[in-house]
């Protein structure tokens, strides 16, 4: 059970990198939902001048 | 001989004065656009394509390559100094830097970045020269069906799987697939899709379509952004260097990135910039210290800067070995191969093993390079920022169109360049992809000639395409990764997808 749960959450985790990449190379900042899962402050992202 | 062998032939080949001067010209351009914020590696390496048509082959595709390492390096100064990312690889680097720099302690933010670049640099360049040799081996196998297969597989993993949207990926890849068919088939002679223009008979040069979409659409975009900061340096005080504390916390992040970029990076379509936020959500979750991310934590630097260095590396493992290109910049470099006649595969370590290996072990060279250029000058990079943008902008349109000019004198090249420059502009306006369209011009071709090659093997029978067990896994993987995304998003499974999706309408 464990197991499975580390996979799932490296899964979406990778899902949510993948996201978050293909937002910025947009010029876009991430939905605040990939970057809470990246562990990235959503208000601190924003200041980052893309 | 072995991979050591090889190597050690190659560092003679990189060691020549002349290799030596393709180099560090490569490193210092690529660190120049890697600080410059809008200007990337891409957009870099496109405007020196046409410029050295002329010039050896072996040492432009040195300078390429400098400048890729060299842009990942860049990045990071001016995402550190001025929370402003110079390349979207960078832009995590940012989070944490400049709260460091903020708090006085810019130097080792800067130290711990460049010395990360190195050291990622160093270790995964070395695993690319010691498992280029085993894919070749796997490779010089593949037939033309495997071949098909393959490039099937990158097309949708660059157009449709990874990406916000997979209908405008898969819109910009068939652009680029029906440019690619235009002028003359060279199986049958026959003239496709040029209705009746002479200059279009041989086809879309790659070259022009290179620097109009990244050169020119990127430049229009970046000088077209309503939200051009001020930006403010915040200046490096006290030491430079990192105290003990700052090795101790550093070193794992930069081993953890560089094993987490280095294989995201020769994924196809993967980008530097996954590896970067996965090493930063990797570090908070095992960092001894995860109150201080988000304050200036050193982790936060030193893992994503070695992430998306050891990524540059993973990106050259299939573009060498397989001529397969997984980024926007290895797109471009491969139509840098082939304007010098070279088509990177398995065939090139047989032909060529000299410029491979060259390549190869220019790049420790040019990780040395980039080690003492960057920190020591870095008030010189710094300075490059007061350049006005709009010269900036100008410039770069200015020497794209006299490069283009250059190698190919027609107007109607220049109209190409132009038009091609405004479609790019437009796609980025509207969310669509730009290296969907570049990979399905540079390697359209090469995909229906193999699939060509395959049926008249066949003689026509499709199922051919199927019948080789790696044929039929790589085409089962491209369909998985075109359908479950697909799957997801209709289930309600997918939210974050959905809620892209959402976003962009």
């Amino acid at each position: 059970m464990t197991v499975l749960h580390s996979i799932r959450q490296a899964f979406s985790t990778l899902r949510a990198a993948i996201h978050a990449a293909s937002a910025v190379e947009m010029h876009r900042v991430p939905t605040a939902r990939d970057l809470n899962k990246l562990g990235i402050d959503k208000a601190a992202f924003q200041r980052i001048h893309l | 001989m072995g991979a050591f062998d090889f190597l050690m032939q190659g560092l003679a080949t990189a060691a020549e004065p002349m290799m030596l001067l393709y180099a560090l010209i490569g490193v210092t351009l690529g660190t120049a656009v890697g600080v410059l914020p809008g200007i990337g590696p891409a957009l870099t390496v496109a405007l020196l394509l046409p410029v050295t048509y002329r010039l050896d082959p072996a040492g432009s595709l040195i300078m390429f390559a400098g400048i890729y390492y060299g842009g990942m390096y860049g990045g990071s100064t001016t995402s550190i100094l001025l929370n402003t990312p110079g390349e979207s690889a960078s832009i995590i680097t940012a989070l944490e830097g400049n709260k460091m720099a903020r708090k006085g302690r810019g130097g080792p933010a800067l130290a711990t970045a460049a010395i990360g670049s190195f050291v990622a640099g160093l270790i995964a360049t070395l695993l690319l020269a010691f498992l280029a040799p085993s894919i070749v081996k796997v490779a010089l196998v593949f037939g033309p069906r495997e071949y098909f297969a393959l490039m099937v597989l990158a097309f949708v993993t660059v157009s449709a799987a990874f990406g916000d949207s997979a209908l405008r990926g898969l819109t910009s890849l068939f652009l680029g697939l029906a440019l690619a068919c235009v002028g003359i088939d060279q199986l049958t002679g026959q003239a496709r899709m040029s209705f009746g223009v002479p200059e279009l008979l041989d086809g879309i040069e790659v070259t022009t379509m290179a620097v109009a979409m990244f050169a020119i659409g990127e430049a229009l975009f970046i000088a077209g952004q309503k939200n051009q900061q001020d930006d403010e340096v915040t200046a490096v005080k006290g030491s430079v260097w990192m105290s003990r504390s700052d090795w101790a916390r550093s070193w794992k992040p930069w081993l953890r990135g560089t094993f987490l970029g280095f294989p995201i990076g020769a994924m196809p379509a993967g980008g530097a910039e996954i590896g970067t936020f996965l090493s930063y959500a990797t570090e908070k979750k095992l960092s001894k210290h995860p109150e201080e991310f988000g304050h200036g934590a050193i982790e936060g630097v030193a893992g994503p800067e070695a992430a998306n260095n050891a990524s540059a590396a993973g990106t050259l493992v299939p573009l060498l070995t397989l001529g397969l290109p997984t980024s926007a910049t290895a797109a471009i470099m491969l139509a840098g191969f082939q304007q010098f006649g070279l088509q990177p595969g398995p065939l090139l370590f047989a032909t060529n093993p000299t410029l491979v290996w060259g390549l190869i072990a220019s790049l420790l060279i040019a990780n040395a390079m980039l080690l003492v250029l960057n920190l020591p000058l870095i008030g010189l990079w710094v300075k490059l920022l007061t350049v006005p943008k709009p010269w900036l902008y100008a410039g770069i349109l200015l020497f794209a169109t006299l490069g283009t000019i250059g190698a190919n004198p027609s107007s109607f090249e220049l109209g190409m360049l132009l038009g091609f420059g405004v479609l790019g502009y437009v796609m980025r306006l509207f969310g669509y992809p730009i290296a969907p369209i570049v990979v399905g011009l540079i390697l359209g071709p090469m995909a229906e000639q193999q699939l060509r090659r395959a049926l008249a093997i066949s003689q026509g029978d499709w199922t051919v395409l199927v019948q080789s067990p790696i044929a039929a896994t790589l085409l089962g993987i491209a369909a998985l990764a075109l359908i479950v995304p697909l799957i997801l998003r209709a289930r309600g499974k997918g939210q974050v997808l959905a809620q892209l999706g959402g976003d962009e309408d």
